[in-house]
């Protein structure tokens, strides 16, 4: 995500929740980076990069969206 | 009982310093003191009986975790006590660093102190076990606590403390790693979640010397002003020395002619720092974190002029590749990514391109670890960017390195 965009979510209403990946129970599959591509990078062995901030509402859905895409069920909110 | 006993006085943990085996368990090469059951009734009197009030006194005191992260005592605690699932408290005796010997020398020197201390939480936390959590080679540290388990009588079914040998892997003293493996799954880190059943079993580790400092402070007895170090020099050997002693006074109490190049503190996953930043610092805790450094579980290991940093370092970023979880990507590929690049600027087959790698390599991994293993490499790694930077300027620029000696940690050797 680039500053710009990370400022215009930050003018947003946060909503108090995060975005975590289990680590172990990531097999670096990439699906998420697929299903949100402005909230998850992958690094260069395909390892999900997720913003460590309280997400704000417009990224609410995105993030949903890269949980539901894990075929490990890695991610959740919280 | 000898009325040598009362001579010893209790502003020390240790009777007296050791020299230990180059690495691996803290077996001293020299003599060593175990005070026997009697000699440590004698001199600190019977284990009071404690209450979950003793709370009041560890937050008071403001007793901190010795197994190198510094976490307030009290923090644990209080989370323990609201929580209502079945509890075990493991006194931590696992010291996984190579190097690390002072618990070690703490359990053979006085485990009668650290029993206590692990009754007195197990007791002020109404807990339903007390485990003894070994590092899986350290057989003379199970001898220790058995013996004083017959001195105070125990048998059979009578004991209420288990001993644990933990897996013989630089990981095998990590909390989370021992909070699975004594609730039955395998002993290796795992992620912290969120914990919302105040029902779920839960497991509190705490390091020995925790512990003795536990069993000192609810018999209302002071805090030593001391910490215990474990130095690498010509020999390893642990030595406890007063808060206010700077790290170049260690070095010349146990010997050191010479200034060393460099120091690490805190251990094979520790942080390089110059000699003329830290000559002058004192070994406090408090003192050292607010100048962004850190002794972690008291590991000092200095440099010599002639040897190598950037060799040294390849060795132990090299060890901390190989000792990993084999569990999360950082671990699995960041991890040896790291490794590689600074063989290569150790091989002198590097160049600049290799450093700029090795610093993307850092920032992608740091912090993404399903536990803080890859931290130790990227900070490790970060540290030494710092310090050896002019001689790495020579590796990656062609020109010879000018160190001759080879210097090999224990355990790191190629």
């Amino acid at each position: 995500m680039s500053p710009l965009e990370r400022l215009r979510a930050s003018r947003e209403r946060l909503t108090g929740q995060r975005l975590r990946v289990d680590p172990v129970v990531c097999e670096g599959i990439g699906q998420c980076a697929m299903a949100a591509s402005r909230l998850v990078h992958l690094d260069r062995w395909g390892y999900p990069i997720v913003p460590t901030e309280e997400l704000g509402a417009a990224e609410l859905g995105p993030a949903q969206r890269a949980v539901n895409s894990c075929p490990r069920r890695a991610m959740w909110l919280e | 009982m000898t009325l040598t006993a009362t001579c010893i006085a209790t502003d020390t943990l240790l009777t007296g310093p050791v020299t230990l085996s180059p690495s691996g368990p803290a077996d001293s090469v020299t003599a060593s003191v175990r005070e026997s059951y009697d000699d440590h009734v004698f001199r600190f009197g019977p284990r009071p009986d404690v209450s979950a009030a003793l709370l009041a006194d560890v937050e008071h005191a403001g007793l901190l975790g010795h197994g190198g992260a510094f976490v307030p005592v009290a923090v644990k605690w209080r989370t323990a006590l609201l929580r209502k699932g079945p509890l075990t408290v493991v006194a931590n005796a696992a010291e996984s660093e190579p190097l690390a010997g002072k618990d070690g020398t703490l359990i053979r020197q006085r485990p009668h102190l650290v029993l206590d201390g692990l009754m007195i939480a197990a007791q002020a936390l109404g807990a339903d076990r007390a485990i003894i959590w070994l590092h899986g080679d350290d057989h003379t540290a199970r001898a220790v606590f058995e013996e004083a388990f017959e001195e105070r009588g125990w048998s059979g079914r009578d004991i209420p403390i288990e001993i644990i040998d933990g897996p013989v892997h630089y990981l095998a003293g990590e909390a989370q790693a021992i909070t699975r493996a004594t609730s039955g799954g395998p002993a290796l880190p795992f992620p912290r979640r969120a914990v919302t059943d105040p029902w779920a079993p839960q497991t509190i580790v705490q390091n020995v010397e925790t512990l003795t400092r536990l069993a000192l402070l609810a018999r209302g007895l002071p805090n030593t002003r001391t910490r215990l170090l474990t130095v690498l020099g010509a020999q390893r050997m642990v030595v406890e020395v007063e808060h206010s002693t700077t790290i170049e006074q260690v070095l010349i109490r146990l010997g050191w002619k010479v200034a060393p190049q460099a120091v690490l503190l805190g251990g094979y996953a520790g942080i390089w720092a110059t000699w003329d930043d830290v000559a002058g610092l004192e070994v406090n805790e408090k003192k050292l974190r607010s100048a962004k450094l850190t002794l972690g579980a008291g590991v000092m290991v200095p440099l010599a002029e002639d040897a190598c940093g950037v060799r040294v370092t390849a060795d132990l970023v090299a060890y901390l590749a190989s000792m990993s979880a084999r569990q999360c990507g950082p671990c699995l590929f960041g991890m040896p990514a790291l490794a590689e690049h600074w063989a290569a600027l150790a091989d002198e087959d590097g160049d600049r391109r290799t450093m700029d790698r090795l610093r993307a390599d850092i920032s992608a991994i740091e912090g993404r670890g399903a536990c803080r293993h890859p931290d130790g490499a990227t900070r490790l790694s970060t540290s030494a960017l710092q310090t050896f930077s002019a001689h790495l300027g020579a590796h990656v620029s062609g020109m010879r390195c000018r160190h001759r000696t080879h210097v090999t940690l224990p355990g790191t050797s190629r």
